[in-house]
C-alpha cells in the first residue's frame, strides 16, 4: 500500500497553512521560473512538497541502469527522473527546453552549440554540475581510457556522439560542442537518456558497475537499485528545479499486466503504462483511478526481412500490407487505443502526411494480385516473430489470421524478449512485430531506423534493397536541413520511399491509456505515453 | 522330479478381461465418476464439430468479451471467439499431447527398465545412473529446457514431456522386472534354454501390465498438466491452436474484466485431471490390490 504521509482527509490547520504558503509562493514566483527555463507546474510541485510514496509499475525492470546500453523501459524511467540533460523536451509542443543548460547559441553554420550551464546545479553526492564534468559523462562512452568505458555502449549514437567533431568545456560553465554536420535534432538528442550526464566522482569511484548506482544531477537521487526488480528514488532536495512533491518514488517491475492491474486497485500502485487496456472501461467508471488516453507517439509494425528471398520480395511484403485488417487489429488487440497508420512518422511529428493512412486499409483484391506477381505457389510458408508479451501475442493471432487467408500459411513464433533481439540479430527472422517510440519530439527520431546503418537492429536488413542509397541520402537531408518547411518536404519524400518499399508493414499507431490514482496531481500524460515518465512535478491531491 | 512336481513353475495365470469390473465399480462412485468424466472429455473433444456450431478459431471483434448466455454458454474472448468452442476443440490438444507423451515414455522407459533389469551389472548401472540424472530435474523444469533448447510447439511439447517422464518408466519397470527375474518359473525357462528376448515378451512385459497400466494412468495426469503449464507459459502449441493452457494464460490477463475467457479452461484443466487421477486410483485398487489405499 502507498504511505501517504498526509491524506487529503487529514489536513491538519498547519498543514494547510504550510501548503497555501507554499502555493502563493509559487504563483509569485512563476514569472521568474518562465525567465529562468523552469516550467511552472514543476515549481508548483515543489513549493506543495506533499510528501508521500508514489509507486509507478513498469514492465520489466534491466540488469542495470548504465545509459549507454538499452535495459529496457523500466530502466528507462528510472534514468528519466534520476537524470537531467543539458536539455528537455517539450512533447506537446516539440520545442527543447532548458534543462542543467539554462541557455544556449548556435553558431551561423550551425555547428557549432555553446551551452552555459546553470549556477548551483549538483549531481547527487554534492559535486558542482560543471562542464568538465558533463563533458567527460558525454567522451565516457567512446574513450576507452576511462574507468567507466565498456565495449558497445551504443546508445551514445543516440545523441550524436558519432557527429561530434568536439566537445570542450571553455570554464566551468560553458561548453562548447562542435559538430561534423548540421543536425536539426541535435538539441533533442540531448534530452536522451544516454545523455545525461554522471559524476565524475561516481564514474571514478564505481568504474564498469556505474550501471548499478549512477550518480546524476535529476529531481529524484538513486537510493537502492535492484537488478530486475525495482529501483528506490528519493526527492533531491539540492534539484535546480526545487525538490519534488513527492518524497519517494519507487520503480517496481511487476511480472504481467494482471498483477499490474491488481496493484493499481489495490492502492499499492499509483501511476502506470502498463495495466491491460482491456480493464479500462471498468476503471474509467472507478472512483479512485484516472485513465488518461495518450498521444499516438508510439508506432506498432511488421518488420520485412529484405535480406531473405521470400520477404525480399517486394510484391509479398506488398501483400502482406494489404492483408492486414488494422480496423480488426486496434479493437481486437488495441482494445480501441490506436489509430490508422500512415508511416513511420506519428501524427505529431513534423513532415507527416495524413493522405498516407490510406496505405494502411485492407484490400484483398491488391493482395491476392501482389500474391500472384510474387511468382511464389500458395500456401506460402512464413514465420512471424514477435515478444510473448503485452499485446504482441493478440496482434500476431490476428496478423495471421489475415495472412492465412490470403494464401500464406504463418507460423507464430513467441519468444522472450532476449530471444527475439538475439533472432534478429542474427538476420533469420522473416517477419517481426515491434514498436518504435518517440524518444524525443522529432521527425527524424522514428525516421531514422530507415536508414540502411540501422537496418540491422531494426529487423529489416533492407540496406539489400536497391534505393537504400537513395533513401539513406534523403534521411541526412531531413537530418542537415534546418528550414521546417523544407524538412516537410523531405521527410514527404521519406515516407513515400518507405512506402514504395514497404520494409515496415504499418499496423498502427498506439494510443496508449496512462493509467493513475486520482489521489496524483500534475500528471504529465502526454509525454508519458511516449514512454518519458517525469514525475518530477506530481502532485498527491 | 518329485520337488519339481511340488514347485508351481507355471506362469501366473492372466487375468482376463470382463465387464464385471463395471458391476463392481459401483462400489467405487469416484472411481466411476472419474472413468466417466474423462470418457466424456474425450467424447466431447473428439466430437467437438457436433457439439458447438461455432470455428474455434473464427475472429468476431464484434462479439467481444460476450459474458456467459444462450448463445455463448462460456462467453466470448477479446477476439469474439466463442469460449465454449475453444474448450472443445482445446481439449483435442492436451489429449492429443497427453496421450502421445505418456505413450512415448512408456515405450522409452519400459524398454529402458526392462533391459536394465534383465541385463543387471554395468548396463543396469548405467541406465539407472542415466534416469538418476533426468530425475534429478524437476520435470516442469526440465521440460522447459527441452521446449527452450528445441523450441515451442506440438512436437516439441510431446518430446519435453516423454523425457521428463522416461525415469518414473524405468525405474518402475526395472524394479518390477527384477522381481519377476527372482521368480522360479524364469529360472524354469531359462534352464529349458529360452533365450532373453523370449524370456522378456513371454513373462516379463505381460506380468509388468497391470504396474504400467496403473503408472500410465498416473502419468496421464502428469503430461495434462505439464502439457498446460508449458502452453501456459507460452511455451506450448501454437498461440493459434485453441489449448487450455494457453486459455488459462490468455485469460490471467482479463481475469477482472472477463474471468469467464480463463475460467472455463482452468475448470477444464482440474477437472480433467482430478478425473484421471480418480481413474487411476480405482484402476490401481482392482488391477494392484497389494496397493489399494496407497496414494
Amino acid at each position: 500500500m502507498a504511505q501517504h504521509k498526509k491524506s487529503s482527509s487529514g489536513i491538519s490547520r498547519r498543514q494547510f497553512l504550510q501548503g497555501g504558503v507554499g502555493a502563493a509562493s509559487a504563483l509569485a514566483l512563476m514569472p521568474l521560473a518562465r525567465a529562468a527555463g523552469v516550467s511552472p507546474e514543476r515549481l508548483i510541485a515543489a513549493a506543495q512538497a506533499n510528501g508521500g510514496t508514489l509507486v509507478f509499475a513498469a514492465e520489466s525492470m534491466g540488469e542495470t541502469l548504465e545509459t549507454g546500453l538499452w535495459n529496457g523501459f523500466g530502466s528507462i524511467h528510472v534514468t528519466d527522473n534520476v537524470g537531467e540533460g543539458l536539455i528537455r523536451s517539450n512533447f506537446v509542443s516539440g520545442e527543447p527546453t532548458p534543462g542543467l543548460a539554462e541557455s544556449w547559441t548556435i553558431s551561423d553554420d550551425s555547428l557549432t552549440y555553446t551551452f552555459t550551464l546553470r549556477a548551483g546545479a549538483t549531481f547527487h553526492d554534492g559535486t558542482p554540475v560543471t562542464a568538465p564534468a558533463v563533458v567527460r559523462s558525454f567522451t565516457r562512452m567512446i574513450d576507452d581510457t576511462d574507468p567507466s568505458y565498456l565495449p558497445g555502449l551504443y546508445m551514445a549514437s543516440g545523441h550524436g556522439s558519432t557527429n561530434f567533431a568536439s566537445m570542450t568545456a571553455l570554464d566551468d560553465q560553458t561548453i562548447e560542442m562542435v559538430l561534423n554536420a548540421r543536425d536539426a535534432t541535435q538539441l533533442h538528442r540531448l534530452a536522451r537518456p544516454s545523455a545525461m550526464p554522471i559524476s565524475p566522482a561516481a564514474l571514478d569511484a564505481q568504474g564498469t558497475d556505474i550501471g548499478t548506482m549512477p550518480v546524476m544531477a535529476g529531481p529524484f537521487m538513486l537510493e537502492r537499485f535492484v537488478p530486475g526488480q525495482e529501483a528506490v528514488l528519493r526527492a533531491f532536495e539540492g534539484y535546480y528545479g526545487g525538490t519534488p512533491a513527492v518524497d519517494t518514488l519507487v520503480i517496481r517491475a511487476y511480472p504481467d499486466e494482471a498483477s499490474i492491474l491488481a496493484a493499481l486497485e489495490a492502492g499499492e500502485v499509483q501511476f502506470t503504462l502498463y495495466a491491460p487496456f482491456s480493464a479500462v472501461p471498468r476503471l474509467q467508471a472507478s472512483d479512485n483511478i484516472t485513465v488518461d488516453v495518450g498521444a499516438p507517439f508510439v508506432d506498432l509494425f511488421l518488420g520485412c526481412n529484405c535480406s531473405l528471398e521470400l520477404t525480399g520480395n517486394i510484391d509479398i511484403r506488398m501483400a502482406i500490407n494489404y492483408a492486414i485488417n488494422r480496423e480488426t487489429l486496434i479493437i481486437g488487440a488495441l482494445n480501441g487505443f490506436g489509430e490508422l497508420p500512415a508511416s513511420i512518422l506519428s501524427p505529431t511529428d513534423l513532415g507527416f502526411d495524413e493522405s498516407f493512412r490510406a496505405i494502411s486499409t485492407q484490400n484483398l483484391e491488391l493482395a491476392a494480385s501482389h500474391l500472384a506477381a510474387s511468382g511464389v505457389a500458395t500456401p506460402i510458408a512464413i514465420e512471424l516473430s514477435y515478444e510473448n508479451n503485452r499485446f504482441w501475442p493478440l496482434i500476431a493471432q490476428l496478423v495471421k489470421a489475415d495472412l492465412d487467408a490470403v494464401g500464406f500459411s504463418v507460423t507464430l513464433d513467441p519468444l522472450d524478449p532476449g530471444s527475439f533481439w538475439g533472432k534478429a540479430g542474427d538476420s533469420n527472422m522473416q517477419l517481426g512485430l515491434n514498436q518504435r517510440s518517440t524518444f524525443v519530439p522529432d521527425p527524424n527520431d522514428k525516421a531514422t531506423i530507415l536508414h540502411s546503418i540501422t537496418s540491422p537492429g531494426a529487423l529489416t536488413y533492407h540496406q539489400a534493397l536497391p534505393t537504400a542509397a537513395e533513401l539513406d541520402a534523403l534521411i541526412d537531408a531531413g537530418i542537415a536541413e534546418l528550414d521546417p518547411a523544407a524538412r516537410v518536404e523531405i521527410y514527404q519524400q521519406i515516407q513515400q520511399m518507405a512506402i514504395d518499399q514497404m520494409m515496415y508493414v504499418y499496423l498502427a499507431y498506439l494510443t496508449p491509456p496512462v493509467f493513475y490514482a486520482k489521489t496524483l496531481a500534475n500528471v504529465p500524460s502526454d509525454s508519458a505515453s511516449s514512454g518519458r515518465v517525469n514525475l518530477d512535478s506530481v502532485t498527491f491531491a | 522330479m518329485e520337488i519339481a512336481s511340488r514347485i508351481d513353475l507355471r506362469p501366473p495365470a492372466r487375468r482376463r478381461l470382463s465387464l464385471g469390473w463395471l458391476w463392481r465399480a459401483r462400489r467405487d462412485p469416484i472411481s466411476l465418476f472419474g472413468g466417466a468424466f474423462f470418457a466424456f472429455v474425450v467424447f466431447a473433444s473428439v466430437c467437438a464439430p457436433l457439439l458447438t456450431p461455432y470455428d474455434a478459431t473464427k475472429i468476431n471483434v464484434m462479439d467481444r468479451f460476450q459474458t456467459p448466455s444462450l448463445v455463448h454458454p462460456f462467453g466470448t474472448d477479446d477476439f469474439g471467439r466463442d469460449v465454449l468452442a475453444r474448450v472443445l476443440y482445446g481439449g483435442r490438444t492436451i489429449l492429443l499431447t497427453g496421450f502421445a507423451a505418456v505413450a512415448g515414455a512408456l515405450l522409452i522407459g519400459g524398454m529402458i527398465g526392462v533391459v536394465a533389469g534383465y541385463a543387471g551389472g554395468r548396463i543396469d548401472t548405467g541406465l539407472m545412473r542415466l534416469t538418476d540424472i533426468m530425475l534429478s530435474f524437476p520435470a516442469v523444469l526440465l521440460a522447459i529446457l527441452i521446449v527452450a533448447s528445441l523450441g515451442a510447439g506440438l512436437v516439441n511439447t510431446v518430446i519435453a514431456i516423454i523425457f521428463s517422464m522416461i525415469p518414473n518408466f524405468a525405474r518402475l519397470s526395472r524394479a518390477r522386472t527384477l522381481q519377476i527375474m527372482e521368480e522360479q518359473y524364469i529360472t524354469a525357462s531359462q534352464s529349458l534354454g529360452a533365450s532373453g528376448i523370449s524370456l522378456i515378451a513371454r513373462h516379463i512385459l505381460p506380468n509388468l501390465v497391470p504396474q504400467l497400466i496403473i503408472q500410465t494412468t498416473g502419468m496421464l495426469a502428469v503430461a495434462f498438466s505439464l502439457s498446460s503449464a508449458l502452453s501456459f507459459l507460452g511455451l506450448g502449441v501454437d498461440p493459434s491452436i485453441p489449448d487450455w493452457g494457453l486459455m488459462v494464460s490468455e485469460g490471467q490477463r482479463l481475469i477482472f474484466d472477463a474471468p469467464h475467457v480463463g475460467f472455463f479452461p482452468g475448470l477444464a484443466i482440474t477437472l480433467t485431471i482430478l478425473s484421471v487421477n480418480f481413474l487411476g486410483d480405482g484402476l490401481r485398487d482392482r488391477l494392484d490390490p497389494a496397493q489399494r489405499g496407497a496414494s
